[in-house]
This record gives structure tokens, sequence and C-alpha cells, in this order.
């Protein structure tokens, strides 16, 4: 019986000690004497395939990477697109369908075994070609590869683009030969460093488009080599039959190939990202040109000097704001954003930092964001859709003011109207109508709507308004909060309201498929332009979902495709200006904020400005690694 | 036959000089608990929350039907969100949360959600468990198989993880006849029934498998009742006592229950004043020292489930016949 209490007592002992025996700390012996940049990824990573990225965590991690013809300047602000791996602007033709570009000659990917061995045993690697864009525009087009953002770009504007989708669909998802067989009439390769971009119609945000890291160059060597054959067993490699083939995307470290400032070295899904420095990155300098007040801010010190800065970023996958803020206030990470629950006890009433944070040498970036959210009606909703009035009382009725400063903690500004206040074309297109509270005017145009409902036979005469259902993206409580102030505002005018929480996929699902009645989203920029977000509202784009409110407004439409026709955006500002205000009129949407984005950063931390649009600017970060251990930080 | 054939033969008291007419099993329990302090407070601790269930259900109603009352959710007052206990009013006796809401009226509109859900899942819960286990261990052979078959499968899987696999399957039903809406707290309620009936069926399995031995039984047999009729008014009767004991424990944990499901954002709709909306509220206003609206919840959840846990315990003592004594 002795022996059986003193086991019972070791396993016991045991059990509980075995955390700290078998739980091994992370090994990082690799980074010693590296620069490592530490910090966190918000949400799991979809996407490392460049084509497939739909979501701004892949989008962020992949800006490590991949490179587009075109970037961002990294400090101006208007945002200014400047040449990445593009040799200068591009050449446009007088009718603007035919964009002629230039491609750098020193670019080099990762080496990678799909380019051979060397003769000292290392991988080969190669430099970019004007072939690798126009494979890259033929995966966009790619019926078997789910492209859904990358294609909407450029599905009816570049030519053939359309037809190239379809045509591939005939061919087994296996079968990359379709590459080789179906031709892209609107991306060609004029000569090994020169591609050219044939338009269907006049497109004057092709340079935009052009700076998006989803249209980044691809080695046709990677699908031979990572998509098309398999390991022998015998360090060769075997062909795999086409039927057999399990993957049309790249989903593997190995397989990514890129031309960015790091590479990807290790990915354990869900958990933990490196990034190590590219060996041979082309010769990439720090801008010595910046924004007013740049210089003052220390944000041109390290003008000239060669990119990037860091030798390796780790990134763990944290979720919860919680504790991605324990990893700041501890120096596991360089920056961060500021959780909402927070906010008061960092941030004072007058939207300063408080000083107790000043005093750790913590300081304080204040950016606005390129979105706007929005409470979306489905304009084919009996109900909601049916109703002008009654999507004008809800607007009226809602305190937006309110809502950002309870909600948002004061983090946004209201949005005026459907094109964010930095962009050009808000200030012409001014106010709203219905960008105010108004209860009392709000009441009469919901007596309005319900006898506009009685008299379309929707609802009886007399008969209150149905209860409106709110579909809402996420589950935390900052969307439980939204979900309740909404239904609190609603109320004020009589109007009831049922929240439904989805998951993001659920939603999404809802909203493609439009079952939907009211639901809260928003849209962020994808490039400095009011047509940005003017396309949500352009009837043909119904198809395609990104007009999800089924708006239709035959003067919109026409206006939308006026605009198009005007390269210079100066022209186009009037016609802006004039859809904006439809939009204000018809409210297919309530606009609510413009948010503002807040990140602290620790003392250690250079060169960080926040860019409302690129993605993949770590490149200019620098971390003064002595200070950072000095001051008790990660080594 | 009815229960009151299984009461104790009568007993003597006071000192045994007279003869005290017999009582039923019932009657004994009544008798038993009335005397019991400890079950009277607790009794009357529930009695209590319903009557606050009930004022909440009135006001509701009232709120409904009356412009000048307004709805709990057109209470927020953003001049004073986030404040602390105070006496200035007794809308700030326990502090106001994010929106300005009263801390106070969001606890005792809580509870109504809690017994509700407590109630209705228990109303699902312990007939399926009676009935089941009832004919179960009264007829025996397939039927009984395929019974314990079938609870000993569900008992298999989580309970926790069931009620969320229920809990989200509901939301894609539209609402039952229009009105009975499975997203909402209905289906809260129909989803605790479903996952904890499998304790009382066993129990009441057990029980009638023993029962249907007794002469009782087996004279009714014999003289040519039918099973089903020999089920429904003599063995099921004499199982009732498990049925109000399991009633009594099968209540805390459905109002657990329901404040964890609120918790993963599963359990009462939105905006729906629930203890479990409230913690779940708080875990994140806890980082900034606001601990009332957690404590509100958690304080009154503690009482309610502190009351009926020794209320049932005394229950299951009074009409458990060999607790008796010990």
């Amino acid at each position: 019986m002795k022996w059986f209490y003193i086991i019972a007592l070791m396993v016991t002992l045991g059990l509980a000690s075995a955390p700290f025996w078998l739980l091994k700390a992370e090994d990082t012996s690799r980074f010693e004497g590296k620069i490592v940049q530490y910090n966190i990824y918000p949400s799991k990573v979809n996407s490392i395939d460049a084509v497939t990225c739909g979501d701004t965590t892949s989008a962020a991690i992949q800006g490590n990477f991949y490179e587009g013809l075109y970037t961002y300047h990294y400090l101006k602000r208007p945002m200014e697109v400047i040449p990445d791996l593009a040799d200068g602007m591009p050449e446009i033709s007088a009718d603007g369908l035919m964009y002629t570009v230039k491609i750098k000659k020193d670019v080099k990917y990762f080496r990678n075994p799909c380019f051979g061995k060397e003769s000292d045993r290392r991988y080969k690697n190669r430099t970019v070609t004007a072939d690798d864009f126009v494979l890259a525009f033929k995966r966009v087009g790619d019926y078997h590869i789910n492209t859904r953002l990358s294609l909407a770009f450029v599905q009816d504007k570049l030519l053939g683009m359309e037809e190239y989708h379809r045509k591939t669909r005939n061919y087994a998802p296996g079968d990359f030969s379709r590459y080789e067989k179906e031709d892209l009439p609107g991306v060609v390769a004029v000569d090994e460093h020169t591609i050219q971009f044939k338009l269907a119609k006049p497109f004057p945000q092709l340079l935009y488009v052009l700076a998006m890291q989803c249209y980044a160059p691809i080695p046709r060597e990677v699908i031979s080599y990572h998509l098309a054959t398999k390991d022998d067993g015998k360090g060769g490699r075997i062909p795999i039959p086409i039927k057999e083939r399990s993957s049309t995307e790249i989903r593997t470290p190995e397989a990514v190939v890129g031309t960015g400032a790091f590479m990807l070295t290790e990915w354990v899904r869900g958990s933990k990202i490196v990034v190590e420095r590219h060996p041979e990155y082309r010769e990439v300098r720090y801008p010595s040109e910046g924004a007013p007040g740049d210089r003052e801010m220390g944000l041109l010190e390290d003008a000239g000097k060669r990119l990037p800065f860091v030798d390796a970023k780790h990134m763990t996958c944290v979720t919860e704001p919680n504790p991605q803020w324990m990893l700041f206030l501890t120096k596991q990470r360089d920056y961060a954003l500021i959780p909402p629950q927070v906010f008061q006890t960092v941030i004072s009433p007058s939207h300063e930092l408080l000083d107790a944070w000043g005093k750790q040498g913590i300081s304080l970036r204040k950016d606005p964001y390129p979105a706007i959210y929005w409470i979306a009606f489905n304009m084919e909703d009996k109900i909601v859709g049916a109703s002008k009035s009654l999507r004008q009382g809800l607007y009226l009725s809602f305190d937006v003011e309110e809502y950002i400063k309870t909600v948002w903690n004061g983090r946004g500004k209201r949005g005026l109207n459907i094109i964010p206040s930095t962009f050009k074309g808000h200030k012409e297109a001014g106010r709203g109508p219905y960008a105010h509270v108004d209860i009392e005017t709000a009441k009469k145009k919901i007596a309005q709507a319900k006898e506009e409902l009685a008299a379309a036979g929707v609802i009886g005469p007399g008969e209150d308004i149905p209860t409106i259902t709110l579909d809402l993206g996420g589950r935390d409580e900052l969307v439980r909060r939204i979900a309740q102030f909404i239904k609190g505002e609603f109320r004020k005018v009589g109007v009831r309201v049922k929240i439904e929480l989805n998951d993001w996929p659920t939603l999404l699902g809802k909203i493609n498929n439009k079952r939907f009645q009211t639901c809260t989203l928003g849209w962020h920029a994808d490039y400095p332009d009011a047509e940005n977000f003017l396309q949500n509202f352009y009837s043909p784009n119904i198809d395609l979902n990104t007009n999800y409110v089924s708006y239709i407004n035959k003067e919109f439409d026409r206006l939308f495709e006026e605009s198009s026709k005007h390269p210079n955006v100066k022209d186009r500002v009037p016609i802006y200006a004039q859809m904006a205000q439809m939009i204000s009129e018809d409210v297919p949407v309530i606009l609510l904020a413009e948010p503002v984005t807040y990140v602290l950063l620790r003392p250690w931390t250079h060169n960080f400005k926040y860019h409302p649009i690129a993605y993949g600017l770590g490149r200019y970060t620098r971390i003064d690694l002595d200070a950072r251990v000095k001051a008790g930080g990660r080594k | 036959m009815t229960p009151e054939h299984t009461t104790l033969p009568p007993q003597q008291a006071d000192g045994g000089d007279h003869l005290v007419s017999g009582r039923s099993l019932w009657g004994d329990a009544r008798r038993r608990i009335m005397r019991d302090p400890w079950a009277m407070i607790c009794l009357g601790i529930i009695v209590l929350y319903a009557l606050i269930a009930i004022g909440g259900v009135c006001y509701e109603l009232a709120a409904e039907h009356y412009d000048d009352v307004p709805a709990f959710e057109e209470t927020s007052d953003y001049d004073n969100t986030n404040r602390h206990p105070s006496l200035e009013s007794p809308r700030f006796y326990l502090g106001t949360d994010w929106a300005g809401k009263s801390v106070l009226y969001k606890t005792l509109l809580g509870v109504k959600v809690s017994l509700t859900v407590g109630f209705m899942a228990n109303i699902v819960a312990i007939p399926l468990g009676v009935i089941l286990g009832a004919i179960a261990g009264f007829y025996g052979k397939w039927i009984d198989t395929l019974i314990v078959w079938l609870f000993s499968t569900l008992a298999s899987i989580p309970g926790i993880m069931l009620l969320i696999a229920l809990r989200y399957a509901f939301e894609e039903i539209p609402p039952i006849f229009g009105i009975i809406d499975l997203a909402g707290v209905p289906g809260v309620c129909v989803a605790l029934g479903v996952v904890s009936w499998i304790g009382t069926c066993r129990l009441v399995r057990a029980e009638v498998m023993k029962i249907r031995e007794l002469d009782y039984v087996i004279a009714a047999r014999a003289i040519g009742t039918p099973k089903f009729i020999i089920m429904l008014r003599h063995v099921i009767p004499n199982v009732l006592h498990l049925a109000i004991i399991n009633f009594s424990l099968g209540f805390v944990w459905a109002v657990k229950s329901e404040v964890i499901l609120s918790y993963l954002g599963l359990g009462v709709p939105v905006g729906v004043p629930s203890w479990g909306n409230m913690i779940n509220a708080a875990r994140t206003d806890l980082f900034m020292g606001r601990w009332w609206e957690l404590t509100a919840a958690v304080g009154a959840m503690f009482f309610l489930v502190l009351a009926l846990n020794i209320f049932g315990d005394r229950l299951r003592d009074s009409l458990d016949p060999k607790l008796r004594n010990v």
C-alpha cells in the first residue's frame, strides 16, 4: 500500500510538471546575431498563392515575398504609384486601351529546386521575364483556381480574359498545358522584358490594379515542378498523372517563389510564420522624399539606405485582442493596435497618448484608413428594397456620431458620402441629405414607408413595418455591441430588428446568394480612386457580387461608364460627385464610419508609417536591436 | 393501484399513545420539506426569483403595448456609460454598462431568461426521460435495447459539443408555424432539453425494471390489466419522485448551460438581457477594471443555483424513502 501512495504521488507530480519538461522553447539559435522583427497576425492565413489572395491577413503576409509591377510610395501622401518590378511608368496609347510596361532586368526569384542545381549544389534561380507576368495573368483567369478577387478587377477589362476563363473550364484541373495552348490576348510578352496590356474598354485605374501584388509574376518552373511532379524517393522527381494532380494552387512554403525582400522559410498553419531576408534582393533604397512632417518625425533618417533593414520577421497567429495587447505590454512585439477595451487607458479624451505611455518611449501614430463601414440594404428585398422612405427614415434615425464615440472609442469620423474623405470627389459630392439625425423627420418617413408598403400590398393597412433582419459577421463582443446599438437606434422610430450573428463564410454566403435583408459591411479601398467605391453600385456588377446590394439605377450606370472614358482624374471628379449624390439620395447603404487607425510603437521601432492601401512595406521598417535588448525586449 | 398504496404503515407519534392516520409519499415529503428551515429559505429564494421573472414578463408586455414604457433596448444612456455602482438612483445601484443601461435592471430581466430556459428545458427533458425510461424498463427486449442504444450513443457525445452543434443546426431552421423561432430562446430550451434527458431516462429505466417485478404489478397483470395501462397507472406514478428531483437538479444545469452558451455567443439573441450575455460582455470590460456587470450576473446566478441545489437535495431526501434515515 505504501508503494501505491508513493507511485501515485510520483505520477501526480510527473503529470503536473510535464508541461515544463515536455514543452520545448522555440529554437531561435538560427536568429543569433540577426535583427528579427516580432509581430503577430490576427487571423489564419488562407492563401500563400498570389492569385488566390482574398483577405487582408494573407495579403499582408504575401507582401513580404510577392511584388507587383508597381507599388505605392512609402511616405508620400496623397498616395503616389511608383514602379516596383516595372522599369518606369507605363506608356499608354492615345485611346487608353494599351499599356506597355518595361520590366527591370535585375529582379531575381528566390533560389528554389524548381530551377535545378548549381555546380556547388545550391539551388538555382533566375531573373523575372515578361512571360512570368503573362503566366500570372493566365492563372488569374484560370477557371480551376479560385481567383475571385484578382479576377474581379480585370475580368471584363483585359481583352480576352472572360473568354480565356471560359476556355480553361474545358481542361482537366491538373492539365497545366492550358497555359501554353490558350492565348490571353490582353496580356502579351513583347520581348523578354516588355509586357503589353490590351484593354477591352477604357480603364484608367489599371495602374492601381497593377500595383496589387496578386498579379505578381510566377515562373512556369514552379507549376511544372511543384504541382505536376513529385518526389520519387530516390532524390529525383516523377510526373504526377494529370488526374492525380491534387492542387492547382500553391499551398506549401517550398513552392513560394517570389521576388520580394523576404523569403517564406517557415509556415505552421494557424500558428507561426517566419520570413527571412532574400539574399539576392535587388537594390531598393529607402525614399529620400516624404510627406510634410515626415522629416520632423525622423522618417527620413535612413534616406538612400538599402532595404530591407531587418534580417527576419517572426509572426505568430494571435486572434484574441487581449493576448495581442499583452504581447505588446511585455515587449514581445514592436508595435500594436490598441484594443477597444483598453483604449481609454492609453488615449486621452483629446485623442492623444497619455503621458504614462509616452514616458516609456512609446509613440502613437494616427492615420486615416481608406474604408467606409455601412449598413447595407438588399434592394431586392420586398420591404427594405421596396421603400426608399423606409431606408431614408432609418438613416435619419441613426446617430452615427454617437455610434463612433460609443462603439469605436471615437476612432473614426462620420462617412458623409460614399467617397472616403481622403479621395478626390468627396468634397464635391458634399454631405448626403440624410447624413444627420432628425428623429421627427425620420418618423414621418417611416409613416410614409408604411403607406407605400401598404399600397404595394406588402403589409396590411395600418400595420407596422415587419421586423427587419440584420446579419452581422462575427460573434465577438464588438460585433454584439454594434448589433445592439443598431437595434436601439432603429427602435427609436418603431422599427424592430432581429439580429443574426454569423461567422464570416456564412455571412458572405448569404450575401452572395442574396439571402439577407440588411447587413453590416463596408469597403476597404483597393486603390485610391473613388471608382473603387462606386463600382459597388454599378448594376452589371450584381453578377460579380461586388454590387451585392443589387442597386440598379440606369443613370448611375451611364455615368459610371462615362467616367471610365476620362483618363484624367480631374475630369472624372464631377461625374463621381454626381454618382455619389445619387447613392446619398437612394440610400442603398447607411454610411457609418470612416475609421482611423491608432498604432503604438516601441521606441526601438523606426521608419514605421502606416500605408492605407499597400501591403508588404515591412521592408522599410528598422529595428534598433540594442535598444530593444536594453529595454528588456527580445534578442 | 395508486401511489397511496406504497405509503409507509401508520406511524406512532407523540409517545405512541394514539395512532395517526396514514400519509401519502407526497404528503409526507411536503411535511418534511416544510419542517426543514433551509429548504424553506431556498424555496423562498426560488419563489422570489420566479416573481422577479414574472415582473420581467409584465414589463416586457407593457413595453410592447404602451408607448410611454420604454423597451429595455431603448434605455441606453450614452452620457452615463460604464458608471460605477452608486446610490444616486436605483438605475445606478449596480452601475451601468457600455451603453449606459442599468446593470441592476439588466440583472433582474436576466432572471426571466434563466428561469424560462431552466423550466422549459426540463419540460422537454423530463417527460422525454420519464417516458422513454419507463418504456425501456417496462417492456424490455428490443425496445429496451433500442432506447439504451439511443441514450448511450447520445451520452458518448460530449454534452457541450452536442449543444453547440444543435444550436448551429437550429440557426438554419425557419420559425416553426412562424412563431417558434429555434434560433432564439426556444432553440436554447429545446437544445438543452434534447441533451439533458439521458440521466432521467437511465434512472427511471432502472427503477421501472425494479417496480415491474413487485407484487402489485404482478397482481395487476394477473387480473388481465393491459400492459400499457399498468405502466401508465401503476408504474409511472411510482417513479415521479425521480422526475421531480431531476427537474430541480436539471434546472441548475440548464441555467448554467444557458450562461455558457451565451458566453460562447450561441445562447439567447443579442440584446436580450441574460446573465450569459452579461458575463460575455464583461469579459472584455474586466480588462478595464469594470467588475460590476460580471459580479451582478455571477451573484444572481450563484444565489439561484445554490437555492436550487439545496432545495433539490432536500427534495430528494424527502421523496426517497431509502435516504430518510441517512
